[in-house]
């Protein structure tokens, strides 16, 4: 997780939108939280997944599109930008 | 006329500012949950009541989004809720807690909140926790539905209104009167919540934090809300209601003389100029540049033209961009830093998840040696285009050493041959400059200085790397101090060396734009401060009152301190005496 602040709900949105496009079951964890896997297509979960810049997601899925599922949305969580003005109030005031 | 048990309190500055109204007090009871067994036979309507509710919620939010939708940042406030009342997971679990447990389905979501709740106030992330009242907010709106009531209303206000909440839910935050809301007060912490959006996007004062104002203040209790202090007098005596009518005239009249001196120039009682330019990302930003008077643009940072995109942009839309900027500050100069991809900033496609440790990789001037050399050249080639629509200054981010500006040197006499052969004109004169950002750096400024026209510190990165302390991790955060002596000592040695050359130097970070270093900076002969262009006027006022050898001095006593914090303290103490108006006495003691 590169982004600055997080995954919160903008982002899992994205995540969430993304997997429903795939057939596979599709599950995130936290790197090293065990078998605490949670569902991705549900942006509540993703959210309790408190996962801040630096935290290692794994991403996994069973289906007949699996691999494709895998690859897109690893490659989203790299790629989530950084907030635009709405969250603004947050980026700016990050302790210095 | 002293109205009997006022009181004061204290809480956390959030948006600045001073208002004077009436308390509209907002009290969102806590809803009771029944809790029934179910026959077996009910459970299954149950579970599509509460599907039912789940849609009626959500609609009802919408239409409230859409009442307000015009409002900047109405999409920023809603759009979480309605994720969270469209969660699949969320309507199974519950649905679950119904058919196992035989249970209404009010019930039923309290326990998936409770388990939430839970998990939510276990983040060590003080902005992903915060987040817990989009979650709050939104089950309480299905709650709402379920138990088949209407979401509060604000209700109507008349006259000045300061608005006192626990916590302001997106739907209370819509619904505020614009003209009438003139602050926001709330018990609840956190400079992320809606309130404080909604209050800095209105320009009004707010302060969050204040624990037990909701059961401190009444309906319609005279009050008022200092934003800059993080204070809030609820039923204050008269004496201080006129005290505080005064300063609230002054601010105006102080906020408008700023900006009047936008034209002015900038330079210090006795004469010396310091240049004070603005950090932009984008040529749109230029409207704001010329307002807040800055001459030129210190540091314009190109990451924006290569984010999000798969490819590289195009030379033409390169030329655009750097040439709507040189000719929108022209005759003033603007620094354009080359790509500062890579490192945590952004990282390069191929290197994604390579680097262990990003801040200290393969980034800044360093691609221009390594795999990103077509990007960089690409980009010099590009600014070369651009260069006769105004002054180009060339700056290189994260230099180590000078064979990395020779070699950048040498590309941009290779680009230029190549474009001259392409009959296409390049601006006779183009400033080299590198950002100081790296301790390496500040050791060999003797040596940059013979293949550099310029110097800008870069101070976020550069108290970064020398204190050793990732400002992103709150574990250390603390450590990262500008005042800390070592960063000090790094400005001035860079400063000395660079005027030994004939040099000028500039600084670039946050720190140039904090009015509470102009006086320190100047005094270290700082020769520009670029900012973002909001902050140029304050600055300015401090520039236009100081006198160079006062600044000299203070810099120097400065210098002789042991610790970040006793140069912060003795800093601010002088700044407070000299611009009483400008720095508040410390918030936090009554």
């Amino acid at each position: 997780m590169r982004r600055e602040l997080g995954l919160h709900a903008r982002p899992a949105g994205r995540f969430v939108s993304l997997a429903a496009r795939f057939q596979s079951e599709i599950q995130v964890a936290r790197a090293g939280s065990g078998d605490d896997w949670v569902s991705g297509r549900s942006v509540l979960s993703l959210l309790s997944l408190g996962a801040t810049r630096g935290t290692r997601l794994r991403v996994r899925a069973v289906g007949p599109d699996a691999g494709e599922a895998v690859a897109a949305l690893g490659a989203l969580i790299e790629e989530l930008e950084e907030p635009a003005l709405g969250d603004v109030a947050a980026g700016r005031e990050r302790p210095r | 006329m002293s109205e009997p048990g006022g009181a004061e309190l204290w809480g956390v500055a959030a948006s600045p500012g001073i208002a004077i109204g009436r308390v509209h007090l907002l009290r969102r009871e806590a809803l009771a949950v029944p809790e029934r067994s179910l026959p077996v036979a009910q459970v299954a309507d149950e579970v599509e009541r509460l599907r039912a509710a789940a849609a009626h919620a959500r609609s009802r939010l919408e239409r409230i989004h859409r009442s307000v939708s015009g409002l900047e940042l109405a999409d920023a406030i809603f759009r979480p809720q309605l994720l969270i009342l469209e969660d699949p997971q969320l309507l199974e679990d519950a649905a679950r807690h119904i058919r196992e447990r035989r249970i209404n389905a009010e019930w039923a979501l309290r326990i998936e909140q409770d388990r939430l709740t839970a998990r939510f106030d276990a983040m060590q992330d003080s902005y992903l926790r915060e987040r817990r009242a989009d979650v709050d907010f939104a089950l309480r709106q299905l709650l709402l539905s379920l138990l088949g009531r209407e979401p509060e209303e604000v209700g109507a206000l008349d006259g000045p209104t300061i608005v006192v909440a626990h916590d302001l839910s997106p739907a209370e935050t819509a619904q505020l009167d614009r003209v009438r809301v003139v602050a926001l007060a709330t018990d609840a912490g956190g400079r992320t919540s809606h309130a404080v959006i909604m209050a800095n996007s209105l320009g009004i004062p707010a302060v969050v934090g204040l624990e037990g104002i909701t059961r401190a203040a009444r309906q319609g209790d005279p009050a008022i809300v200092d934003g800059r202090a993080g204070q809030v007098w609820l039923r204050p005596p008269a004496s201080v209601v006129r005290r505080y009518a005064a300063r609230a005239r002054q601010e105006q009249v102080r906020e408008r003389a700023l900006m009047r001196c936008a034209d002015l120039p900038s330079e210090t009682r006795d004469g010396r100029a310091v240049e004070l330019r603005a950090n932009i990302e984008r040529a749109d930003d230029l409207t704001a540049v010329r307002s807040h008077g800055a001459r030129g643009v210190g540091l314009f940072r190109t990451e924006f033209l290569f984010m999000n995109r798969a490819e590289m942009p195009h030379e033409e839309d390169q030329v655009q961009q750097y040439a709507a900027v040189l000719a929108g500050v022209a005759p003033w100069p603007a620094a354009i830093r080359t790509v500062d991809l890579g490192g945590e900033k952004l990282p390069l496609a191929g290197l994604r998840g390579l680097e262990a440790n990003p801040a200290l990789g393969l980034r800044g001037v360093r691609l221009a040696a390594r795999g990103g050399s077509s990007l960089y050249a690409a980009q010099l080639r590009a600014m070369l285009r651009a260069s006769p629509a105004g002054r180009l200054r060339i700056l290189l981010p994260l230099v180590t050493g000078v064979d990395e500006v020779v070699e950048v040197r040498q590309a941009i006499a290779e680009l230029r041959g190549e474009l001259e052969a392409e009959g296409r004109p390049v601006a006779e004169r183009i400033e080299l400059g590198v950002v100081v950002e790296t301790p390496a750096a500040v050791a060999i400024v003797d040596l940059l200085a013979r293949e550099v026209d310029f110097f800008s510190i870069g101070t976020n990165d550069l108290i970064q790397y020398t204190v050793a302390v990732d400002r992103g991790n709150e574990a250390v955060a603390y450590l990262y101090d500008a005042g800390h002596p070592a960063v000090l000592r790094a400005i001035r040695a860079v400063v000395e060396q660079a005027h030994a050359a004939q040099r000028p130097v500039g600084v670039c970070g946050e720190m140039a734009g904090d009015p509470l270093y102009t006086l320190l900076l100047v005094g270290l002969e700082v020769d520009e401060l670029s900012m973002n262009a909001p902050a140029i006027p304050r600055v300015k006022r401090i520039v236009r009152e100081i006198d160079q050898p006062e600044a000299r001095a203070l810099a120097s006593a400065l210098l002789r301190l042991r610790t970040a914090a006793e140069v912060g303290e003795a800093l601010r103490k002088e700044m407070r005496r000299r611009f009483p108006d400008e720095f508040e006495p410390d918030s936090r003691v009554p």
